[in-house]
C-alpha cells in the first residue's frame, strides 16, 4: 500500500478528498476530468482550433490505428513509424491538426514512443476502472439477490418432521394455546387447510414464487454463501433483515419497525466512512481480480450505492419512500457502466425480473426490504391475530360484568323496601280518580237488584293482590244488591287461586274448558234439538252462560285476554255492558276500547282502588310502594345515563376510527 | 293460624329464598324452586282436565251409544288419537288433519274477530270523535273535544305512517327524508309513549307483588318473635 497522501486527489468542484481512481466525486458528483490529462497534452486543447474535449481526444486516441496497433508492433517500432510516415496520405485529410502537432513531437521528443505508450496506459486504466467500478455493482446486485433468495429458500425449505414449514412453526411457539385447536381442527375435518396449501397461501400473500422455481443458479449460491454470511453476522449491518427476524421478536409493530429504520439509517455514515477508506487504500483496486475484490469490497461499497445523496433525508424522516431516493442515484450508476459491460448488466436485470416481482434490479434492495418487512410484518400480525379466533361474539358473552351491579341494585330495592315495611307506618293512597275508574263505578251502580252478572276470572297468582283487593270490594258491592251472580274461569290456576273470595258465597266457581274458544262455543251455539254438545257436559249447570245477563265483569290481568273477549265474544252478545278489573300493565291497552265504548270501564290495580273504596288495609304497603317507586326511578335515570354515556363514548371511538 | 298455612307459609318462605338465591347467581336453588312450580302447576291442570274435559266430554258421552251425541263424541276423540300419533310418529301426515283444523278455524276467527271486534269499533269511535254533538257545547264549540278529536287522528295516522319504511322504496334519496318520516318520526312518539305506559304498569304490578310478598314473609317472621 502506498502513501494515502499520494493517492487523493481534490475535487476542483467541492474540495472533497477522492481517490485517484474515482472517475466521479463521492460528496458532489461530478466528474473528475483531469484525471486523464498527459503532460505535454495540457496546450494541446488551446491549440485546437475546433475545441475539443479531452475525452474526444482520447477517443481518437483509441480510434488511432497507429496507437492501437503499437503495443502489438512495440518491438518492430521503427518499421511502424515508417509505415506510418508512408501512409500518411490516405489519412492526413482525416485527421485534425493537432494529431499532426501530437505525432510530430512525439517524432521530435519521443521517437521511442513513451508518448503514445502513457496515452495506451492511462486509457487502459481508465477501463480497468470501469470494469472494476462494474464489477463492484454488480457483485452488490448479485450479493443481495442472493440475500433474499436465501432467506426465503431458508424460510420455505426448513420443514420439520411432520411437515409444517418454518414459519408456520414460529407462529405456534408464539401461540402455543391455540396449537392444540388447530391441530385438532385440522384433524376433525378433511376439510381444513393443509401446510402445504397454507404455504402457498402464504407465499402468495407476500409475493413469493415457490422454491423449484428458483434458479439453479442462485440456489447453488445461497448455500455456498451461508458460511461467509455467518462470519459475517458480526457486522450488523449486513444482516439480510428481510422476514427472519419477524417471529423472534413478538412480531414487531409499525414502531419497532421504524426504529428499526432509523438505526439502519444512522448506521449509514459509519458505513460510508469504512467505505471511503476501503476505497482509499484498495490501491489495486482497478487491477484486482474477483477473488480480491470479494465480500470487504461489496461491503464497503455497499452503503456508497445506498445513499450517497440521500443520506440526510433518510436520517431525517426514516420512513419516506426509500425509492425514489434511489431512483435518484442511479443516473449516476449507469454513468459509471461501460458499454462492454451493456448485454451482461441487460442479461442480469432480466434474471432479476424474472426472480424477483420487485423491480430491485436498479433500486438497492436493503432499503426496499425495511418497507417491505413492515407490510409482511402487517400480514403475519393479522394472521397471527385471527389465527384461533371466532367470527361471531358468544351472545350473553359480558353477562358477568353486570352481575355485581344487577346483585347491588336489587339488594338495595329490597333491602329499601324492608325498611319501609318494618320501621314505617302504611300510608294512605293518594292517587287521583281516573275516568275509567269513575265509569267502573258508575256502571257498577246501574246494577240493580236481581240482575244477573257474569264474573269471567283469568289471572295469575302474580297479580293476586293488585286485583284482589279490588274483586273483594266488588264482591261485597254485588253482595248488598242481591245479585244473582255467576263466576266462570278458563284458567284452571283461577280454580284454587280465587276460591277464597268465593268460600261464603252461593256461587262457585265453574270452568269451562277451551279459553276463549270455549266461551265463544257457549255465546254462539245453540242447544240442538237432537241432544246436548259435549261442552254442555262440561258445564254443571245450566250451559247457556250469557241467559239473562245485564253485565259482564271481566277480572283479568291480561289485556290479551280482554281483547280477545271483545273481539270473540262481545259482538255475539252485544247487549251486554262490559267492565274490566285488571293491573297497572295492561291499563294502557284497554284504553281505546273505553274510548270507543266497548268497555264501560275499568279499574287498574291500587291507583284505582281509591275509586271503589278499598280500605288501606287491604292493599300493600303504601309507603313501600312510593319508595320502591323512588328507587326504581333512580335506577333508571342512572341506566340512562350510563346508556348515554357509553353511546357517546362508542360514537367518539367510531369517529376517530 | 292453622296447621297447613304455617306449612305453606314455611313452604312458601323456603321457596322465596330459593328464588332470591339467583341474585347470588346460584342455579341449583333457583332452578328447583322453578321446577317445582312448573310440576305443581302442570299435575294440577291435567287433573283438573281429566276431571273436567276428558272424562266429561270425550268419555261419558260414549256411554250414551248409539246416540248422536256419542257419534259426535267420537271426532274430537278421533282426532285427538290422530294427534297423539305424531308423537310417536313424527313423519305421519295424519296427525297434520286435527293440526290443520284447530289451525284453520283459530286463523279464521283471528280475522274476524279483528276486524269485527277492533278494527270496525275503533275506526267508527274515530269518526264518532268528530261528531258536532261531541264537538260544540251550547251552542258554543268545545275545544277540548275538538283537539282531542284531532289529536286521536293525527296519531292514528302517525302511528300507521310509522310503520312505513322508506328504505324499502329504492327511488327515495335516504339523504333528503320525505315529509312521511317527519310524520313517521311523529308516529314513532306516539308508539315510545305507548310502550312507556306499559312499562310504568308492569314496574307497577311488580313492584306491587314484590311488596306484598315481602309483607307477607315479614308478618309470617313476626309471629315467631
Amino acid at each position: 500500500m502506498s502513501d494515502p497522501s499520494d493517492e487523493l486527489r481534490i475535487c476542483p468542484h467541492c474540495g472533497q478528498l477522492n481517490s485517484v481512481y474515482t472517475l466521479i466525486c463521492i460528496n458532489c458528483g461530478q466528474e473528475l476530468d483531469d484525471i486523464f490529462e498527459i503532460e505535454g497534452l495540457e496546450d494541446a486543447p488551446l491549440e485546437n482550433p475546433d475545441g475539443q474535449s479531452l475525452e474526444e481526444v482520447l477517443n481518437s486516441l483509441d480510434e488511432n490505428p497507429l496507437l492501437s496497433h503499437e503495443e502489438e508492433n512495440t518491438e518492430d517500432s521503427g518499421e511502424d513509424s515508417e509505415v506510418e510516415t508512408k501512409e500518411p496520405s490516405d489519412e492526413e485529410e482525416l485527421l485534425p491538426s493537432w494529431l499532426d502537432k501530437i505525432r510530430q513531437r512525439a517524432k521530435d521528443e519521443d521517437p521511442s514512443g513513451d508518448l503514445a505508450k502513457a496515452g495506451k496506459a492511462a486509457d487502459e486504466k481508465r477501463d480497468q476502472v470501469d470494469e472494476a467500478f462494474d464489477q463492484v455493482l454488480r457483485r452488490i446486485r448479485e450479493s443481495e439477490q442472493n440475500k433474499a433468495g436465501r432467506t426465503r429458500k431458508a424460510e420455505s425449505d426448513l420443514v420439520d418432521e411432520n411437515g409444517d414449514p418454518e414459519w408456520l412453526r414460529r407462529i405456534r411457539e408464539l401461540h402455543p394455546d391455540q396449537d392444540e385447536s388447530l391441530e385438532n381442527a385440522s384433524t376433525a375435518s378433511d376439510d381444513e387447510w393443509t401446510d402445504e396449501e397454507l404455504e402457498e397461501l402464504f407465499r402468495k400473500e407476500l409475493g413469493l414464487h415457490k422454491p423449484d422455481e428458483k434458479p439453479e443458479e442462485a440456489q447453488g449460491e445461497i448455500f455456498a454463501e451461508q458460511e461467509t454470511n455467518e462470519e459475517s453476522q458480526a457486522e450488523p449491518e449486513f444482516i439480510p433483515d428481510d422476514f427472519h427476524n419477524i417471529p423472534e421478536e413478538d412480531i414487531p409493530s409499525p414502531w419497532t419497525m421504524a426504529t428499526n429504520e432509523e438505526s439502519d439509517t444512522s448506521e449509514a455514515p459509519q458505513d460510508i466512512n469504512s467505505a471511503q477508506k476501503d476505497l482509499e487504500n484498495s490501491e489495486g483496486l482497478a487491477v484486482t481480480d474477483e477473488a480480491e475484490a470479494d465480500e470487504p469490497l461489496v461491503e464497503a461499497v455497499e452503503p456508497h450505492v445506498i445513499d450517497d445523496f440521500e443520506l440526510d433525508d433518510a436520517e431525517a424522516s426514516p420512513l419516506v419512500d426509500n425509492e425514489e431516493s434511489e431512483d435518484s442515484d442511479l443516473p449516476e450508476v449507469k454513468e459509471a457502466e461501460t458499454p462492454d459491460h451493456e448485454e451482461e448488466q441487460s442479461e442480469n436485470e432480466e434474471e432479476e425480473i424474472d426472480e424477483s416481482p420487485q423491480p430491485t434490479e436498479d433500486v438497492a434492495p436493503d432499503l426496499i426490504l425495511l418497507r417491505d418487512q413492515r407490510d409482511r410484518a402487517r400480514i403475519l400480525n393479522e394472521i397471527i391475530s385471527q389465527e384461533g379466533r371466532r367470527s361471531i361474539p358468544l351472545p350473553h358473552e359480558n353477562k358477568n360484568n353486570h352481575r355485581l351491579g344487577s346483585v347491588i341494585l336489587s339488594l338495595l330495592l329490597i333491602l329499601g323496601i324492608l325498611a319501609t315495611i318494618l320501621f314505617m307506618p302504611n300510608g294512605s293512597p293518594a292517587f287521583p280518580n281516573s275516568p275509567t275508574a269513575i265509569a267502573f263505578a258508575k256502571n257498577l251502580e246501574t246494577i240493580s237488584e236481581g240482575q244477573s252478572v257474569l264474573l269471567v276470572l283469568d289471572y295469575q297468582a302474580g297479580s293476586k293482590n293488585e286485583i284482589e283487593p279490588l274483586l273483594e270490594k266488588l264482591l261485597e258491592s254485588l253482595e248488598t244488591k242481591n245479585i244473582s251472580l255467576r263466576v266462570v274461569t278458563a284458567n284452571p290456576e283461577n280454580l284454587w287461586l280465587s276460591a277464597k273470595l268465593f268460600a261464603g258465597s252461593p256461587s262457585e266457581i265453574e270452568f269451562i274448558p277451551g279459553g276463549v274458544l270455549g266461551y265463544l262455543s257457549l255465546a254462539v251455539a245453540e242447544k240442538p234439538v237432537w241432544g246436548t254438545l259435549p261442552i254442555d257436559k262440561a258445564v254443571k249447570t245450566d250451559p247457556d252462560i250469557f241467559a239473562g245477563l245485564s253485565h259482564i265483569i271481566l277480572v283479568s290481568d291480561s289485556s290479551e285476554f280482554v281483547r280477545s273477549w271483545m273481539e270473540q265474544i262481545s259482538p255475539f252478545q252485544l247487549h251486554l255492558n262490559t267492565s274490566v278489573i285488571t293491573t297497572s300493565v295492561s291499563a294502557p291497552m284497554l284504553s281505546p276500547y273505553f274510548a270507543s265504548g266497548q268497555i264501560k270501564g275499568y279499574v287498574a290495580g291500587l291507583s284505582d282502588a281509591k275509586t271503589l273504596g278499598v280500605e288501606k288495609d287491604l292493599l300493600v304497603n303504601q309507603r313501600a310502594f312510593q319508595v320502591g317507586t323512588l328507587l326504581m326511578i333512580l335506577v333508571l335515570l342512572l341506566g340512562i345515563i350510563m346508556k348515554l354515556d357509553e353511546d357517546s363514548r362508542s360514537n367518539a371511538e367510531r369517529s376517530t376510527e | 293460624m292453622s296447621r297447613s298455612d304455617l306449612i305453606l307459609s314455611l313452604a312458601g318462605l323456603v321457596l322465596s329464598l330459593m328464588v332470591f338465591s339467583y341474585f347470588l347467581d346460584d342455579k341449583l336453588l333457583f332452578g328447583l324452586a322453578m321446577v317445582s312450580l312448573v310440576g305443581i302447576s302442570a299435575g294440577f291442570v291435567v287433573l283438573v282436565l281429566v276431571q273436567k274435559v276428558l272424562f266429561p266430554m270425550a268419555i261419558e258421552p260414549l256411554m250414551d251409544f248409539p246416540q248422536i251425541s256419542a257419534l259426535l263424541a267420537l271426532i274430537p276423540l278421533i282426532l285427538a288419537i290422530l294427534l297423539l300419533w305424531s308423537y310417536f310418529k313424527k313423519s305421519s301426515k295424519l296427525s297434520g288433519i286435527p293440526l290443520g283444523l284447530v289451525l284453520g278455524a283459530v286463523s279464521a276467527l283471528l280475522i274476524f274477530g279483528l276486524a269485527r271486534g277492533t278494527l270496525a269499533p275503533q275506526l267508527l269511535s274515530l269518526v264518532n270523535a268528530f261528531d258536532p254533538a261531541k264537538m260544540t257545547t251550547d251552542g258554543l264549540p268545545n275545544w277540548s273535544g275538538i283537539f282531542e278529536a284531532f289529536m286521536v287522528l293525527a296519531g292514528v295516522l302517525a302511528v300507521l305512517f310509522a310503520f312505513h319504511h322508506p328504505k324499502l322504496n329504492k327511488k327515495q334519496d335516504p339523504f333528503n327524508p320525505s315529509w312521511l318520516d317527519g310524520l313517521s318520526g311523529f308516529g314513532q312518539l306516539f308508539i315510545g309513549i305507548t310502550f312507556g305506559a306499559v312499562f310504568v304498569g308492569l314496574f307497577s304490578t311488580s313492584l306491587t307483588a314484590l311488596i306484598a310478598y315481602l309483607q307477607t314473609l315479614v308478618d309470617f317472621v313476626k309471629l315467631w318473635i
